[in-house]
């Protein structure tokens, strides 16, 4: 993909979105029917960010994700039945069900992981990068974190050694306004993290991160530079979760105006509008029903899925042989 | 033993900074109670009851009635009933041990703790004692807090092995010498009268040539017991602790030998059965016995033991008494030897027969009694004792 | 066979292994031009390259987090933590990522990557730089922690520890880095998981970690001329542990001390004495008896430092209370 995708393309990124988000609502059904385990963090309202940061990446490029990584996996081709069955404990999940939500990875796909650690994928995503430098390969990797983990130690650790070494990595800053329960302003000196990219080194962009084809544009020129040996960059997408931090938030501490305010501006309304302008509406409702069957799909057959067997436990500790 | 020292507490309610004794509700060597209230003392204010912070007995008095004792001050001492705790050694400092987040530990209780109190030993040493059966309580411990050792109990090992060789007792040997252990705690006495044995030759000879298992002097022998149990209560009886208790059957135990040691299989309701009927349970328990199949079922409450060493060669002998039986018959060989009958020496065959008895529950009387009895029915053989017949 | 010290045999394995390895990368602090603080990595730079040999910033999370993702995405790292003590600044990333991610993302990564690093008391080196935390990460599942005694065993580990997939915490001691030894020319690999008998006995078995022994081997000579035989077992790889090796002689000499440098309480002794008693219970003719640390941080002053630590004569004093 170039810098701003195909009509074609942009279609597959709407539907793409549209899954993430009716992904997101299955989720909330299921939780609401005692059907899942342990606090899920949705992510909609922020499905631009996810889908358009990965859409022009290839396989062998990596994402390090977060806690709040739906979007992530989707964008970067994590199957959604075996999605949906990893957040369910299935067996036939990503990751057998020993991850869950938090620890998703598809390494044919080229997503190295979920992080339940808020930060503490950033050193990996440096160390995966120092690979690619050290074997002079032109890949990418492009690591999603939040304004709360902009505040970690090992968040200010990974961007100085990757703008100091110049690693090819797109950091990509999802700022939702909240770490936690914690409005941004009570937990940052900056209000706009971007301004600590020319404290590492390294060029910044703040954008809209709720405008796909913005974040598609602003990923694009970070990917092409990285692959071009110029070092790392570091994307700001402002953005808002519409819903709590996670499915056990009382919630309570998001002002009634703030969200309505960002409801209004949604990134899967305001993208299916460009689409319905330059497809049509039937086009366009042809891509939601095709995203509803295949959510549908993904959920029935995690559902149905068997849970893995406690003989697993039995296989040993360690890796045999060398490496 | 462990001293506890009886202290004035601010808990004994308001702030004060001493109290006087008023007056001691326990005397030294009176047990206390937990929790039981053993002195009063006043302060200014008040008259409060100290109470025993664990059982024990009161040792002595420190501070005795009219005494002014200062806040934390002892009171008394008291002696803990906190014997045979095992020993918790305490760690030397010098080997980098440190006190991080340990308690004081009750010290250590020296060497054993007294009749069936824990033995303190190493684990390969109770290992070694148990695989040699060695008593631990047999062996005096060198290690630390007299703690029996590997060495202790290989020596004690060494000692045992110079006496020749050893054999660890197992089947019935093993029972036995449980039973006769238990016997030996019971008053027991004997009686013995001879028996001529021709009576029970013509009955062998007038049967001889039925059907079924063929009938022995040792089937004879054990009906006629059976039946002369009938008439002597006492001794198919057992004692309790403070009673005696009747039985209502006749089992007769038959002490059988094998090369494995002697079982008493036994023959239920024996006065029951005809002569065939004893002669048949008598085969097949004693098959059971040399095959040593027999069940628990089968050597289960005998009333009465009958033990016939006659066909060994054995004359004469006096059986010790199976608890919880109060009698035992011991029967000898039928030998030939002079008798004197009406006024004449004669040839007859005399066995000995001998009737141990408990002398809490029989004496000498009914052990005389029971052997006439017995006697009577062997020597007039024919009277009732038919062989297909039960009477 | 070379007379080398200590340092110069963990050399010797990187040199040796980043030649037949292009996938061996080093890093850490001061790693590179001037080729590490005790020179383990000396020259390594000049030798191999600004791009496999690189200093890091003090960024201890990032050393850690750099060898996890690098590792998985095929390299072999040989990251160095310069002191133990510094070690829990990265623990977030060994106990959440490089143990967990094995686990959970299954074959789908190998993690074979090295973490050097060094502890040890008794240099004045302060409370903040004499820590031994190996108890800290010996209790992690999926690493494997490796103390090596000897020059030798040094080389040869640190060969295994690259050639393994799993992730390895490689710790070394400040004291043993100029210590002597014959080391092997060429390739020379040792068992990780095995541990060796460096002296044997039949009176008490001492079951000891990195410096301590030497120490225990000191102490076994004052024994010896005292009549008692102490058997001394060197760990060497601390999780997965040779529970064999160590069991089989406990069950001949039936009795035990277990001596290592960390704090007593809740020390990498306590998990060596509770397995003894669990697996040679019935052997045991004694208490096994544990030697630690104080439990305290190290204080600077010499006699109060020197005091902390086991030491050989502290170690006879414990097998005698075992023989009585």
């Amino acid at each position: 993909m170039q810098n701003a995708p195909s009509p074609e393309q942009h279609a597959l990124l709407y539907r793409k979105m549209k899954i993430v988000r009716l992904l997101e609502e299955a989720i909330g059904k299921l939780h609401r029917e005692g059907k899942t385990r342990g606090p899920i963090h949705r992510c909609d309202g922020q499905e631009a960010v996810g889908i358009g940061a990965t859409a022009m990446l290839e396989r062998e490029d990596i994402v390090t994700s977060s806690h709040r990584g739906h979007a992530h996996y989707i964008g970067k081709g994590v199957a959604t039945d075996r999605l949906m069955a990893e957040i369910m404990g299935r067996a036939t999940g990503t990751c057998r069900g020993r991850g869950g939500h938090m620890l998703v990875a598809d390494r044919e796909a080229g997503m190295l992981g979920g992080c339940g650690i808020v930060g503490g994928a950033l050193p990996l995503a440096v160390g995966q990068a120092l690979a690619f430098q050290v074997q002079k390969k032109a890949n990418v990797v492009v690591a999603f974190y939040g304004d709360g983990a902009a505040q970690i130690g090992a968040c200010h650790e990974a961007l100085n050694v990757a703008g100091l070494w110049k690693l090819p990595v797109v950091f990509v800053c999802e700022h939702n306004e909240y770490g936690l329960t914690v409005p941004a302003r009570e937990q940052s000196s900056v209000s706009d993290i971007v301004l600590r990219a020319a404290g590492y080194g390294m060029p910044g962009e703040m954008i809209d991160g709720n405008d796909l084809l913005a974040v598609h544009a602003a990923t694009s020129r970070a990917v092409q530079r990285a692959r071009r040996g110029e070092g790392s960059s570091l994307i700001e997408a402002k953005t808002y979760r519409l819903l709590g931090f996670s499915t056990s938030d009382v919630g309570g501490y998001q002002p009634a105006s703030e969200l309505a305010h960002w409801a209004s501006r949604d990134p899967i309304p305001r993208t299916r509008s460009l689409l319905v302008k330059t497809m049509g509406e039937r086009h366009v409702a042809a891509l939601d029903a095709s995203a509803a069957e295949e959510v549908d799909a993904a959920v029935a057959f995690a559902l149905a899925s068997p849970l893995p067997s406690i003989d697993e436990l039995d296989a040993g500790e360690y890796v045999q042989g060398t490496a | 033993m462990v001293e506890i020292e009886l202290r004035l507490t601010g808990a004994a309610g308001e702030y004060m900074e001493s109290a006087t004794v008023v007056a001691w509700l326990k005397t030294p060597g009176e047990s206390v109670r937990e929790g039981e209230s053993i002195v009063v003392v006043e302060t200014a204010k008040a008259s409060t009851e100290i109470a025993a912070p664990s059982s024990g007995v009161l040792a002595r008095i420190v501070a005795a009635v009219g005494a002014e004792v200062s806040l934390g001050g002892v009171l008394a001492v008291i002696e803990g009933s906190g014997g045979g705790a095992a020993s918790i050694p305490a760690l030397p400092r010098e080997a980098g041990a440190s006190s991080t987040g340990r308690a004081a530990l009750p010290p250590p209780a020296r060497g054993r703790a007294g009749e069936g109190g824990w033995i303190l030993a190493s684990p390969i040493a109770r290992r070694l004692a148990r695989e040699n059966t060695l008593d631990l309580a047999a062996i005096t411990g060198s290690g630390p807090d007299g703690r029996i050792g590997e060495r202790d109990v290989l020596a004690a090992l060494a000692a045992r092995k110079q006496d020749g060789r050893r054999e660890a007792p197992a089947g019935y040997r093993k029972a036995m010498a449980k039973r006769m252990s238990a016997s030996a705690a019971v008053p027991q006495f004997s009686v013995s009268l001879a028996v001529d044995g021709a009576g029970i030759e013509a009955l062998l000879d007038r049967l001889k040539g039925g059907d079924g298992t063929p009938i022995s002097v040792n089937d004879v022998i054990m009906k006629s017991v059976a039946l002369a149990l009938r008439e002597a209560p006492r001794f198919n009886a057992r004692w309790d602790g403070d009673a005696v208790l009747f039985h209502d059957h006749i089992n007769l135990g038959m002490a059988v030998a094998t090369e494995h040691g002697l079982a008493a299989p036994v023959i239920r309701d024996a006065d029951k059965l005809s002569l065939r009927g004893i002669a048949s349970a008598g085969f097949r328990l004693r098959r059971r016995t040399l095959g040593r199949k027999l069940t628990p079922e089968d050597v289960a409450r005998a009333s009465f033991t009958v033990s016939n060493l006659g066909l060994l060669g054995a004359e004469e002998f006096v059986a010790l008494l199976n608890p919880p039986e109060v009698g035992i018959l011991a029967v000898g060989a039928f030998t030939p030897m002079p008798v004197v009958r009406d006024g004449a020496i004669v040839v007859r065959r005399m066995a000995k027969f001998t009737v141990t008895g408990d002398h809490r529950v029989v004496d000498g009387a009914d052990a005389a009694r029971l052997l006439t009895a017995i006697r009577t029915l062997l020597e007039n053989a024919p009277i009732g004792l038919d062989a297909d017949q039960a009477p | 066979m070379a007379e080398l010290r200590y340092a110069e045999a963990l050399h010797s394995a990187l040199v040796e292994e980043m030649r037949r390895d292009e996938s061996v990368i080093v890093f850490g602090e001061d790693v590179g031009s001037y080729g590490g603080v005790f020179k383990v990595t000396k020259d390594l730079q000049h030798e191999f390259g600004r791009d496999r040999v690189r200093d890091t910033p003090i960024s201890e999370q990032i050393i850690a987090g750099l060898a996890i993702g690098a590792a998985m995405m095929g390299l072999k790292p040989v990251a160095e933590i310069m002191y133990v003590d510094f070690l829990p600044l990265c623990l977030d990333q060994l106990l959440n990522q490089a143990s967990v991610l094995p686990f959970i993302w299954g074959d789908q990564i190998r993690l074979p990557l090295v973490l050097r690093t060094q502890g040890g008391a008794g240099a004045g080196a302060g409370a903040q730089h004499s820590k031994s935390l190996e108890a800290m990460v010996a209790h992690i599942p999926g690493l494997k922690i490796v103390m090596p005694t000897t020059p030798a065993d040094a080389k040869g580990l640190l060969t295994a520890a690259i050639r393994d997939p799993n992730p390895v915490v490689f710790i070394e001691h400040k004291f043993l880095y100029n210590t002597r030894g014959s080391v092997p020319e060429g390739e020379h690999v040792v068992e990780i998981g095995k541990a060796a008998i460096m002296r044997p006995g039949t009176d008490v078995t001492i079951v000891a970690t990195s410096r301590m022994v030497l120490e225990s081997l000191k102490a076994a000579e004052t024994l010896a001329a005292e009549g008692i035989a102490a058997e001394i077992i060197d760990v060497r790889t601390l999780r997965p542990l040779d529970t064999a090796t160590i069991i089989e002689s406990v069950q001949r000499t039936h009795r035990c001390i277990v001596v290592n440098e960390g704090w007593r309480f809740g020390g990498y002794g306590a998990e060596l004495a509770a397995t003894i008693g669990e697996l040679a219970f019935g052997y045991l003719d004694a208490p096994i008896a544990r030697l630690g640390a104080l439990d305290m941080p190290v204080p600077y002053s010499q006699p109060l430092e020197l005091a902390t630590i086991p030491n050989p004569e502290k170690i006879v004093i414990a097998a005698r209370n075992l023989m009585r």
